[in-house]
């Protein structure tokens, strides 16, 4: 089955994001099931601040989404919108807006609502975590 | 193809999740998915006529309601029982408070609110 996840809640105020890490990472380790992509909406695009610094005692769930897409290849699209109005911001978005840094961490990338609705399209099953 | 309910739960006037949920709805219907609204708990208030909220309060979301038909959203469903909690609360805060919802919302009963919960394939709440 193909699967695609959709994540809507903050890093730092719900299990949003670590719930579909966990739900991916089961995905990613069978053989007779694909994860297609990831969409981070709402507070979720949190996940891509590159400046955000975990304390060392900490579970780092940035770094956990970017091992798993770097070692599975499974997108991690965070929708643009959402993303720049909260200042995760990527070397063109910085340009354009005429800024002096960009925050968008590696593995991540900003994505229109259009790749979502892609995403929908091509899964047989979109499983949302609030 | 599949269908789609975006639920509004959110006020308009706290966070941005109400607005996000309707970006959601416009981009899908733009790209021709098949799109349906529902506003229920403080999302009901996006339905409010005679709103005047300042550029403080939030952006006026309401505004976008005639809006909705380009874009074939024309579903826009309530369920009654929602309205009658709403009213019973403002009825409890002070009188005046009592609004006017949308003529472009469908008011329905417990029954088929029950129904449109089920035949959407994909719900999104907000």
């Amino acid at each position: 089955m193909q699967y695609a996840l959709l994540v809507h809640g903050s890093p730092y105020a719900s299990r949003a994001c670590h719930s579909a890490w966990e739900f991916a990472k089961a995905i990613v380790s069978t053989q007779e099931h694909t994860l297609l992509g990831v969409f981070f909406y709402q507070d979720s695009v949190l996940i891509g601040n590159q400046l955000a610094q975990v304390s060392r005692d900490e579970f780092n769930i940035q770094t956990a989404w970017q091992h798993l897409s770097k070692e599975s290849g499974v997108p991690l699209h965070l929708c643009i919108a959402a993303a720049i109005s909260r200042g995760i911001i990527n070397e063109s978005e910085s340009q354009r807006y005429e800024l002096e840094a960009s925050t968008l961490a590696p593995q991540f990338q900003l994505e229109g609502l259009g790749s979502f609705v892609a995403l929908i399209n091509d899964c047989d099953k979109l499983i949302s975590f609030k | 193809m599949s269908s789609i309910l975006i639920h509004i739960v959110s006020s308009p006037y706290n966070g941005l999740a109400a607005k996000e949920g309707l970006d959601l709805a416009m981009v899908l219907a733009t790209f021709e998915q098949k799109v349906d609204l529902a506003f229920s708990g403080a999302g009901i208030a996006l339905l409010y006529m005679e709103q005047s909220p300042t550029i403080e309060h939030g952006k006026a979301l309401y505004k976008m309601l005639p809006s909705f038909e380009f874009y074939d959203l024309n579903n826009l469903y309530v369920p009654v029982s929602a309205i009658l909690d709403n009213q019973l609360e403002n009825q409890l805060q002070n009188e005046k408070n009592k609004m006017q919802i949308s003529p472009l919302a469908t008011l329905v009963t417990d029954d088929e609110w029950q129904q449109i919960l089920t035949r959407h394939t994909h719900i999104f709440r907000f």
